[in-house]
């Protein structure tokens, strides 16, 4: 079954639609989330290495979405997804999508 | 010739201009974005600094690998990608060098400017960092070609940054957090395109001071 990621810039927002997800959803859906950034004084971001290991953490062979919000999200999403194909030596979809 | 020591006192000027511009560049931020990108680059330039003494004694490849991935790791804005790929692309013409040529520095911020264009998929005009770091490393490399000194041919690249940071004023912005606002974000720097221009600003600086 295909896992989920969550990329937010709101923790709480995040954690609402994971809980969302889980009841709509019969089955036991792998949902990970990467919501902030690790500064206390100034959490609105996204992390690249968190979503990269958000991605790691509910990887299969069936694959994972990965769902963000806005802004940062995208590209932080697009770099980790980058980062995670190298580490792992598996195709990166968004390279294969762009080449045909 | 641009000396490991140079680059050392580049990035770690540049830590400290973006301290002190913080403020700055997060109220360029605050009118066409959302008020963090002075706070989003002096997060990772201080990870930076904290970092520097750590590679020292390091080639420059390396030092510059190791400020992309704190900057990847800390800034958290879309300038951590951007920046972060910046300083990746940059470190590899560095590897294992101590020193380089007025060649090899062209080539380090060309393939610094390409990582980003690679990353954002900006181009010209879109109100974005690209709209300093382009016309300054076509400047660069056209002081190349005139025989400049590298101080000439920097100082060249930064008058092109300064100008293309003004240039984004009267833009729409077509990329980033600013493009949601449409024609409202006419008539604003972009916050980008300004830290890009104080990057090679200090760049010049430490380049000119004798090491
Ligand atoms: N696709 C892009 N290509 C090049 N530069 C970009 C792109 N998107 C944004 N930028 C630059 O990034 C700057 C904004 O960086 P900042 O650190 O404030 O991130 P942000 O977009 O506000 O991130 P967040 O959504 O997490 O708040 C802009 O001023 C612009 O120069
Ligand atoms: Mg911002």
């Amino acid at each position: 079954m295909v896992s989920l990621v969550l990329v937010s810039h709101s923790l709480p927002l995040a954690a609402s639609i994971a809980n969302l997800i889980q009841h709509i959803v019969k089955e036991d859906v792998n949902i990970a989330i990467a919501a902030r950034v690790d500064d206390p004084e100034h959490p609105w971001g996204t992390d690249v290495i968190k979503i990269q290991q958000a991605i790691k953490s509910v990887y299969s062979d069936d694959g994972v979405v990965v769902l963000m919000d806005l802004g940062s999200a995208v590209l932080s999403a697009e770099m980790a997804i980058a980062r995670f194909s190298e580490s792992e030596d598996i195709i990166n979809p968004l390279q294969w999508q762009q080449s045909g | 010739m641009i000396s490991q020591q140079q680059i050392i006192n580049w990035i770690d000027n540049f830590a400290a201009v973006i301290a002190e511009n913080k403020d700055y560049l997060t109220e360029l931020d605050a009118a066409i974005g959302d008020a963090d990108h002075g706070i989003n680059m002096n997060r990772g330039f201080q990870k930076v600094s904290e970092k520097l003494p750590t590679v020292i004694d390091k080639d420059i490849g390396t030092i510059l690998k190791t400020v992309s991935m704190t900057l990847i790791s800390t800034v958290g804005g879309a300038s951590g990608p951007l920046y972060g790929t910046f300083f990746l692309k940059a470190s590899a013409v560095a590897a294992q060098k101590e020193e380089l040529t007025l060649e090899e520095l062209v080539q380090l911020l060309q393939a610094g400017l390409e990582g980003v264009i690679y990353r954002g998929k900006a181009e010209l005009e879109d109100k974005t960092m690209i709209d300093a770091l382009s016309p300054a490393v076509d400047a660069f490399q056209q002081s190349l070609t005139n025989n400049d000194s590298v101080v000439e041919g920097l100082q060249k690249a930064v008058n092109a940054a300064e100008e293309g940071m003004k240039k984004t004023i009267p833009l729409i912005a077509r990329k980033g957090r600013a493009s949601y606002l449409g024609e409202r974000s006419m008539g604003h720097q972009d916050p980008g395109a300004t830290s890009s221009y104080l990057m090679l600003t200090t760049l010049l600086k430490a380049v000119r001071e004798e090491n």
